[in-house]
């Protein structure tokens, strides 16, 4: 049934769009854009605050970590003197976060367990990713009732990346090329190039999924920020520790693999749990190359697609 | 034992110099943070909040609630497709929460604008009256939307957003936001048909001549 006017006839076309058009006058005659200097000077404050708190939280994370550093250097003394190894100073790492996971799953909330395991991770493994200058890493995706997809991303310091993504049937989908300012994005499908400034970053479906892997940085951001550690397991034969990671905002699990030897991860797998899958079910697997040599001209867009499809 | 030693001395460097590098790294990233995420949209953030809650007081509130809840939030927005939509989402939405809460409020200001005005109120007196209480009729409309509605009706047609930014704002489709700004319009069309569009400026205009 089709809306009436006051005279009981059915409201035209013109009729609702001047009505649409009035209340819309209305609303922005009304709400206007006219922001007070005082609320305005309040609002500001309010933000300069909230920038100093965010100054604030990052300085005392630090000065924890400082204190513990403290001990650690001394510890690193007494052992450096018997063995003299790099490794040591992983192994008291990682015995730390051992013991902080341990704390933390017997549930006694303690600062310092936090420190150490924030410690730990950050200084063996964090640091060597920060101080990467290249990546090469392959995505394999499961998705829920969707075809397997395949990432290929390779990454040069400071901030080139390129994504390769394909379907189960090596079929290329898209590639996406990503600057400072830029990303460029071919669709394969449609034979078409978007251009995109950074601030509207990532907001393709296909590209949601890897977010947070993208980059190093990214990696390390996560592993500093949200992740808590389970437990870590040391395989001697292949020289390579195992980390079980929680993460935070799901009922899944990351296994991280590092080379012993570098302190990078070698892969990342991530793992759902829970009673409707079976058991376990991989979401997505990543396996890791660092520090290859990646020219900065093979990160750089391909000339423009001359014959799009439409 | 020299060898041991210098040999000691150089893991602790090494541990101190990897340390600063990390240091300088992560707070650079804090303050990028800030820089990335909040400073290109400061105006934007207060102008939103401001439009839809149009009091000093409101405004202070509803920027402390929307900075609690991004603090809450920070790890999120950092690694959100569009921070910056899901920034101003949060700013909209605690502004349409003071607005249902601080209903009671607008109705007392309402009258103390009323007790403010002399015993011969002149033009302007009575023109910012009828502008005030042309205000809280509105927001009060705005209030009785159900919230997809409120915050698409806000976005699109009070702050001029476009309509694929508001999708992503709210986590739907295109479609669904025109969905939500069509019904919630022809809502407060219906409950405002008694009012003239062009009411105050009129009355302004008028007073002006």
């Amino acid at each position: 049934m089709s809306p009436k006017n006051k005279t009981g006839s059915p409201k035209t076309s013109d009729h609702k769009k001047r009505e649409d058009a009035n209340i819309d006058h209305l609303l922005k005659q009304t709400l206007k854009d006219d922001l007070p200097v005082d609320a305005e000077a309040v609002m500001k404050n309010q933000l300069e605050g909230f920038r100093l708190k965010l100054e604030e939280a990052s300085g005392r994370t630090w000065a924890g970590q400082k204190t513990f550093q403290a001990i650690l250097n001394l510890m690193d003394v007494r052992w450096a003197r018997i063995l003299v190894k790099k490794e040591v100073v992983l192994v008291i790492s990682l015995m730390m976060i051992v013991l902080g996971s341990f704390i933390h799953s017997s549930g006694s909330p303690n600062q310092l367990t936090e420190n150490l395991s924030v410690l730990g991770t950050s200084v063996v493994v964090s640091n060597e990713m920060i101080r990467s200058q290249s990546m090469e890493c392959s995505i394999q995706m499961y998705g829920d009732n969707q075809e397997p997809l395949h990432y290929a991303i390779q990454w040069l310091s400071p901030n080139l990346s390129k994504v390769h993504v394909e379907d189960s049937r090596n079929a290329p989908l898209k590639t996406i090329w990503i600057s400072e300012e830029d990303i460029v994005i071919d669709d394969h499908i449609t034979d078409r190039r978007f251009e995109k400034k950074i601030s509207t970053q990532l907001d393709d479906p296909i590209l949601k999924p890897i977010v947070g892997y993208l980059e190093p940085e990214e990696l390390v951001e996560r592993m500093y920020g949200e992740w808590k550690l389970l437990k870590y397991q040391k395989q001697k034969e292949c020289a390579q520790g195992i980390f079980a990671i929680a993460l935070s905002d799901e009922r899944a699990t990351l296994e991280v693999t590092l080379d012993l030897c570098t302190h990078l991860p070698v892969s990342i797998k991530k793992i759902l749990h829970g009673e409707e899958f079976g058991e376990e079910r991989v979401i997505f697997n990543v396996r890791y190359t660092w520090n290859i040599p990646i020219s900065p001209q093979s990160l750089a867009p391909t000339q423009i697609l001359e014959n799009p499809k439409g | 034992m020299d060898i041991v030693t210098t040999a000691a001395k150089h893991v602790v460097l090494d541990r101190e110099s990897s340390l600063t590098a990390l240091e300088s790294t992560v707070n650079k990233k804090e303050s990028l943070s800030y820089e990335r995420l909040i400073a290109p949209i400061e105006t934007q953030m207060m102008r939103s909040i401001w439009r839809i809650v149009r009091n000093r007081e409101a405004a202070e509130d509803t920027m402390q609630n929307a900075l609690t809840t991004i603090w809450k939030k920070l790890d999120r927005i950092r690694r959100h497709p569009n921070p910056h939509a899901f920034i101003l989402k949060v700013c909209v939405n605690a502004a349409y929460d003071t607005l249902r809460r601080s209903w009671r409020f607008r109705q007392h200001e309402a009258s103390m604008e009323i007790q403010k005005l002399p015993a011969d109120p002149d033009t302007n007196g009575l023109y910012r009256l009828e502008k005030k209480n042309l205000e809280i009729e509105i927001l009060n409309a705005i209030r009785r939307l159900p919230r997809n509605q409120a915050l698409a009706v806000l976005m699109r047609i009070v702050q001029d957003q476009p309509y694929d930014f508001i999708a992503q704002v709210m986590d739907c489709s295109e479609v669904t936001v025109r969905i939500h700004v069509s019904k919630g319009r022809a809502k407060l069309s219906r409950w405002l048909s008694h009012l003239d569009p062009t009411g105050p400026e009129e009355t302004k205009n008028e007073s002006k001549e």
